[in-house]
């Protein structure tokens, strides 16, 4: 230790090091002094003692502030281990980009057995394609068509029944922002929430006759009112899964 | 001060430091110096050793390692640390994250080329399906 501690340039750096830490609590103060004392008393064993050498160790070091400034990092870096928490939350995000991006070639055979024309064109116009590939996917998923679109297939199925989410099908599949997956999940939803709102009709409907045929005797007008609600909702939702499809897609096939 | 690339380096090595120290100690305890010098080896992990000893005090507070002084042939003791249990579980679990990380991190930049394929495939329904509506 005295050996290097002598050396002007080692005994400069400390002297250095020790006023730069003056804001440390006193015990870590010299603790960090003596720890690089000892640091460069080991990397001097191994490097020499000459000038060079030295200026060597000291220049590896970094500067005696930039060593503090570590220091105090404590609160922000105390994250330290959260790092690996850090790293951990952020990788489902960093997952579903991928997922996003992988699953277009996995998903085109599979549950696209409506929109087919999807997958005939897509050989043909390669041309076509280049400029409508540009203003895609990196700025924004929406656009007029993508905002007809989801406008066509919530609020269009109640406003115009069955022409409203046609319109929203063709918008969504016309959209040159949307991937295939989300053109597809679209349609699924389009086409579930009716046939939902059906079995959920029709489990009602189970439920309540077979209640109502226990209960009759008792309350006659009971079963007479639940009925009324459920049964509107049947023709205008079975409707609507049905028509989208057809013209809609089968229409475009052919020619 | 520090732009681009240094800048990207800084904040990577920040998040990663900790755990390759954790690594290096896994076998056996080491100290200050010893550190550093298998740190240096890898290139681009540590700009300036003097500031793994703020680091590694944070791990001594932190419980993920412990300290002993030991004589050394020569010269003054030397501060050894060594893996606490805590330790061995932050950097298993951050092995198992990092390879999460990792390969993530690999698909996106990698899928850069790949993702260009897919598209032209995906894009054509549009100008097809609207030219044959029009017409």
């Amino acid at each position: 230790m005295p050996v290097t501690s002598d050396h002007p340039l080692v005994a400069d750096y400390l002297r250095r090091l020790d006023e730069a830490a003056a804001g440390l609590p006193a015990g870590r103060r010299g603790e960090l002094v003596e720890e690089i004392r000892g640091h460069v008393a080991d990397a001097l064993l191994a490097a020499g003692d000459d000038e060079p050498a030295v200026r060597g160790v000291l220049d590896r070091l970094g500067s005696p502030e930039e060593i503090v400034a570590a220091e105090r990092e404590d609160p922000a870096a105390n994250g330290g281990v959260a790092p690996a928490g850090g790293i951990l939350a952020g990788t489902p995000g960093v997952a579903g980009v991928g997922s996003s991006a992988l699953p277009i070639p996995g998903t085109i055979p599979g549950p696209i057995p409506g929109p087919v024309p999807g997958a005939i064109p897509g050989s043909v116009p390669g041309a076509g394609a280049a400029p409508f590939s540009g203003p895609g996917r990196a700025e924004s998923v929406w656009g007029p068509v993508e905002i007809f679109a989801v406008l066509g297939l919530t609020v269009g199925m109640f406003v115009v029944p069955v022409v409203g989410p046609i319109v929203g099908l063709v918008c969504a599949w016309v959209s040159t922002r949307w991937t295939r997956r989300e053109k597809v999940i679209a349609t699924a939803w389009t086409a579930l929430a009716p046939l939902v709102m059906v079995l959920a009709a029709g489990f009602l409907f189970a439920v309540r006759s077979e209640s109502s045929s226990v209960v009759e005797p008792v309350v006659v007008e009971q079963p007479a009112e639940p009925f009324g609600p459920p049964e509107p909702v049947d023709p205008v939702d079975s409707s609507a899964p049905a028509d989208p499809s057809d013209p809609a897609q089968s229409g475009e096939v052919a020619p | 001060m520090e732009l681009g690339e240094a800048r990207v380096l800084t904040q990577l090595r920040r998040g990663v430091l900790e755990s390759c120290v954790l690594a290096l100690l896994r076998e056996e305890p080491r100290y200050g110096f010893d550190i550093v010098r298998e740190l240096s080896e890898a290139d681009g992990l540590l700009t300036s050793e003097g500031t793994i000893y703020p680091l590694l005090s944070r791990l001594r507070k932190e419980g993920l390692v412990v300290t002993t002084w030991q004589p050394s042939d020569a010269g003054p003791p030397r501060r050894y640390y060594a893996l606490t249990g805590d330790g061995r579980t932050a950097l298993d679990r951050f092995l198992q994250d990092w390879r999460r990380f990792r390969d993530s991190v690999d698909r996106v930049l990698g899928s850069g080329s790949g993702r260009s394929e897919p598209r032209p495939a995906e894009i054509p329904l549009a100008p097809a399906t609207v030219a044959e509506r029009r017409h």
